[in-house]
């Protein structure tokens, strides 16, 4: 699959070298360029730096289909903006979008996007691993 | 009307002023502190300390009841990230949000919003009708969202309206002359008004006729 992933900090790095790992082919794009310091070299791995708004760059990284959209960047409202322009304007099959305020990312679920919260998903987890050990 | 607007900075400030000159229960919702002391000063209880696109602060600030809210931030994600809220958890009736990149402008509407203003847009239709008025008609007014116009157009010697009288002259559909302007007076026309050279008429017409009218003129 061709995953395009916006955003290179912490989980979109971590993401982008994964999903390389199990066959995926990624194009990553990041406004700030020195945030690809943490990609790994691999030649599944495409690096386009730039806003994706910029015809130039939106040319770049939609060259090819896109199957996956995973919008990453520190930031819930341009990852909510972006995701639902490029669904339009793409059509793409698959959008995850992380937001970190758990309110709006139920908000945006429940108009029928894929969001997720990682709030939501520590506060999971903790509730589990203290039922082990309580 | 209920209208709360988000985003103090110079469009929110002016258009906070001007909703509660005419009335309105506002509330102007800004999350810069360096910015809320002075306008708290000026606004009172208009004014909200808070991040607008925060779903527990358009609770707190009455969004279910609002009968519109204005998103005038100078960030679009925000501008439309506040106004699908309001729409999605508040059914808001009426949202409208400040479009920094006109880049964004049929996004905002295809997702949702349901009227945009861009400043950049709105300048330059001001320079269009600038350039236009070279033409002799200057656009006065526009109403109801661009779709009437009252004009002032200068009366050209060669036109076939000199001389006439108001009711000899068939106007296109949609066009009607509201008064007449004669050196330093006001005529309001009446059927038996004669056009002189050197008049000046202002005219209220719609959009679709306003080419057929300029062609009499």
């Amino acid at each position: 699959m061709h995953i395009v992933i916006l955003g290179s900090g912490r989980l979109g790095s971590r993401l982008a070298n994964a999903l390389v790992q199990k066959g995926h082919k990624i194009t990553i794009v990041d406004a700030e360029e020195t945030k690809f310091k943490n990609l790994e070299e691999h030649e599944s791995i495409q690096r386009v730096g730039g806003n994706i708004f910029n015809e130039e760059t939106a040319d770049l990284v939609f060259a090819e289909p896109v199957d996956v959209f995973i919008a990453v960047t520190g930031s819930d409202n341009i990852n909510l903006m972006v995701s639902q322009a490029m669904q339009k304007k793409y059509k793409i099959p698959k959008v995850l979008i992380r937001v970190f305020d758990p309110t709006l990312s139920s908000v945006y679920r429940d108009l029928g996007l894929e969001t997720v919260c990682p709030t939501n998903f520590a506060l999971q987890e903790m509730l589990k691993m203290l039922e082990k050990g309580v | 009307m209920y209208i709360i607007i988000v985003g103090g900075g110079k469009v929110g400030y002016n258009l906070t002023k001007l909703l509660l000159a005419e009335e309105h229960e506002v509330l102007l919702i800004e999350k810069d502190k360096t910015k809320t002391a002075g306008l708290a000063r000026e606004f009172g209880e208009s004014l909200m300390e808070g991040n607008g696109s925060r779903v527990s602060i358009l609770r707190e600030a009455g969004a279910n009841r609002a009968d519109v809210l204005v998103a005038v931030t100078g960030t679009d994600e925000d501008n439309l990230v506040i106004c699908q809220v309001a729409k999605a958890v508040f059914k808001c009736p009426r949202t409208i949000a400040r479009v920094n990149d006109p880049r964004n402008e049929s996004l905002f509407s295809t997702l949702g919003i349901d009227a945009t203003v861009s400043s950049t847009r709105l300048i330059d239709s001001l320079i269009e009708e600038q350039v236009k008025a070279e033409d002799m008609v200057i656009p006065l007014v526009t109403l109801r969202a661009g779709n009437v116009e009252i004009i002032e157009v200068d009366l050209s010697r060669s036109s076939g309206m000199m001389g006439k009288k108001i009711r000899e002259i068939q106007l296109p559909e949609g066009a009607i002359f509201i008064s007449i302007l004669r050196g330093d007076e006001v005529v309001i026309p009446k059927g038996d008004t004669e056009l002189i050279p050197g008049d000046k008429v202002v005219a209220l017409v719609r959009k679709e006729a306003e080419q057929a009218l300029r062609e009499m003129l």
